[in-house]
């Protein structure tokens, strides 16, 4: 049997709102002299949650803005306090809701550090003791002494976050703090990470990155509207896109895809969409299916002569650009366009796509500049369907099957 | 396998005493806090320390000229002497009004993203405000050499007035600190109780050039028997005993019901911010 490193029994918090705030002075004083009822609602911000971890796993916590997420770190890191249920930690807990949390723009770098590390509990020797590590770590040694203020955004969270790094415990609440910062640090980040879930610790990530979440832990937890919705892997994230998305990719008539409103695509004088869609494609119950290619096709009227080319981006449901793909790839298409109506069709081969949603971008790119630009022109969903050989989801924007060998060596 | 709990987290009050065992164990926060705030309050500025007590100086300078020039006061002390013992209790006592009562509100972020016992933030104002409070004390001994006042073995009492005059200021303080986040209007209404207490309070006249019959507002006025006291040890003013026990014992129902009430609302303060 497991042991269990953090046990969250039915805990539920609710909120105040004010119909309007300024007033809540008034409304004690004149409360205290009728009887009418205060007017300020309750809003259930967590109901009834209930979460176990055992030790050395990391579970994320998805869910859309406001869904409670933060609300839960909250009360696990003790800053507020559940109208109800029990927390039990079965180890030293740390909270990270913030990089930088605690930090003084005008005070040095080493002053911050002090000042940080205590509030995160450390003693002046165990700080003094880990001082030099966090400076190396955070390699703003030659600014050490300069007040923050004066950093750079990047010098400001490296050092912010090499603090975090240093902390020791067994359990670790971390709040979105992995989107911050350019590339380099958001791997440094994630590195990190990796590296406490390989020396076993416990930790629990809340996070809207589902690409992140699904790469880092082994257990996801869905919430909305302050409830669990879901947990596990597969169905917590297939869940998630059923209530955290735009309006653009939910689909009806039992299709799964969807067009973009010809009204709201620009006509410019170098080119008009006529028509636009997906062809060849095979549905499945849940979705198009990735085990057979399918066209992306528009029809397009060009008006006068121009040199120019053709392209779509397929993009995952944040936005992310899996691939991009023009006619300027294909040598017997020429960049020279006669006036004239155009079919113009993308072939998306089987075995690429992952089991996910994705937006599909249109591109006219003239000489020198981009003459048409159609974000989201067509959303579609993709679903393996009864072939589906690997029960969960496998991490990634893509799924190409690759020719693979096992062979065996010895 | 039966496995060691680390720490529970439920609904519920605390009791005040395991709150302030809480407190005693981060103690070093309320350093870690003042210090802070004494770097960053006089971070890069040329005078550094200094201003604080150039406020305090200023009042001095206006008093001494009005009452001993526009319409003169006839006491047995040199007049500096005389407000400048009224000054620095009644400025410890304001900026600990002022300090702690807004603390709350001035350190939202950190509240909302760090867990520690909240009380630590009042409480590191009164340092702050102590060290700025010794600097006035260093001017009025230099004040008192300069103008030959003798100095009394009562200022061996000098700390446990000073630690009356804490817990005046942070009764206070605690309150306000705890009801602004719930109602914003306080933050507003701190400046006029502090700029028109000063009307009340005996900083820059004797409490004998008060009418007999409004005397009895010192027995409810424990910030006027701070002054009172220090300005017995300083310059040999007589105190009446039973107006600072009577005021001493209501600030201390005060300071301790602000305690409780502070650790009762805890909870509630990331709540309302």
């Amino acid at each position: 049997m497991s042991e269990l490193a953090l046990e969250i029994k039915n805990v539920s918090k609710s909120f105040q709102i004010h119909e309007n705030r300024a007033d809540s002075l008034k409304e004690n004083i004149a409360g205290l002299f009728s009887s009418k009822k205060n007017s300020a609602k309750l809003f259930l911000a967590l109901d009834n949650i209930s979460i176990e971890v055992n030790r050395g796993e990391a579970v994320g916590i998805i869910g859309r803005n406001g869904a409670g997420k933060s609300t839960l770190l909250r009360i696990l890191s003790g800053i507020m306090q559940p109208d109800s249920g029990e927390i039990n930690f079965y180890g030293k807990p740390v909270s990270i809701l913030d990089v930088g949390a605690g930090f003084h723009p005008e005070l040095s770098g080493r002053e911050n550090i002090f000042l940080s590390a205590s509030l995160y509990n450390f003693t002046k020797e165990k700080i003094e003791e880990k001082y030099q590590e966090i400076v190396d770590f955070s390699g703003v040694e030659n600014f050490i002494e300069e007040p923050v203020k004066n950093y750079s955004a990047g010098m400001y969270l490296r050092l912010a976050f090499s603090i975090i790094t240093c902390l020791e415990a067994d359990i670790y609440l971390i709040d979105e703090v992995i989107n911050v910062g350019d590339a380099n640090f958001q791997m440094k980040c994630k590195t990190k990470i990796e590296d406490l879930i390989a020396q076993g610790k416990t930790l629990l990530i809340a996070s809207h990155n589902l690409t992140e979440i699904s790469s880092l832990c082994n257990r996801i937890v869905l919430m909305e509207n302050g409830k669990i919705l879901d947990t596990g892997t597969s169905d917590a994230i297939q869940k998630y896109y059923t209530i955290a998305i735009p309006e653009y990719f939910s689909f009806e008539g039992g299709r799964h895809f969807h067009l973009k409103n010809k009204e709201e695509i620009p006509s410019t004088e170098e080119i008009k969409m006529l028509n636009y869609g997906l062809a060849d494609y095979a549905e499945e119950a849940e979705g198009i299916s990735n085990k057979k290619a399918f066209r992306i096709f528009c029809e397009a009227e060009i008006p006068k002569a121009i040199n120019g080319s053709f392209s779509v981006q397929v993009c995952d449901i944040t936005g992310v650009i899996a691939f991009t793909s023009s006619t300027l790839q294909q040598k017997n298409i020429s960049t020279t366009i006669e006036p004239g109506k155009y079919r113009i069709e993308f072939i998306v081969p089987a075995d690429l796509l992952n089991e996910k949603m994705y937006a599909v971008n249109f591109r006219f790119v003239g000489e020198k500049k981009v003459l048409l630009k159609i974000d989201k022109l067509i959303t579609l969903k993709i679903s393996e369907g009864k072939e589906n050989l690997i029960p969960v989801v496998m991490p990634g924007i893509l799924k190409p099957v690759l020719e693979s060998v096992l062979q065996k060596i010895q | 396998m039966e496995q060691r709990i680390y720490k529970t987290i439920r609904g519920g009050n605390s009791s005040l005493l395991t709150y302030l065992r809480e407190v005693w164990k981060v103690r070093h926060l309320i350093y870690t806090f003042a210090k802070r705030d004494l770097k960053v309050q006089y971070a890069q500025t040329y005078l550094g320390l200094l201003w604080s007590v150039i406020q305090p100086l200023t009042g001095l300078i206006i008093f001494s000229f009005f009452f001993q020039r526009v319409m003169p006061l006839h006491l047995d002390v040199p007049y500096s002497v005389f407000a400048f013992t009224g000054i620095i209790g009644w400025f410890y006592f304001t900026s600990l009004i002022g300090q702690a009562g807004t603390v709350l509100m001035n350190n939202q972020q950190l509240i909302k993203k760090i867990q520690f016992p909240r009380l630590v933030l009042p409480l590191s104002k009164a340092l702050t405000g102590l060290i700025e409070f010794s600097i006035s004390i260093v001017l009025l001994v230099i004040l008192m050499l300069i103008m030959g006042c003798p100095f009394s073995w009562r200022i061996v009492f000098l700390p446990l007035v000073v630690l009356a005059n804490v817990i005046t200021g942070l009764s206070g303080g605690i309150w306000l600190s705890a009801l602004t986040v719930r109602f914003r209007d306080l933050h507003h209404i701190i400046p006029y109780l502090v700029g028109f207490g000063i009307w009340l309070t005996p900083v820059f006249y004797p409490t004998t050039i008060v009418p007999q019959q409004f005397n009895f507002i010192y027995y409810f006025h424990p910030v006027a028997n701070v002054i009172a006291l220090y300005r017995w040890i300083f310059i040999g003013t007589a105190v009446n005993e039973m107006q600072v026990l009577v005021s001493f014992a209501l600030a201390f129902i005060l300071f301790v019901s602000g305690l409780v009430f502070f650790v009762r609302n805890e909870k509630f303060i990331a709540d309302h911010l």
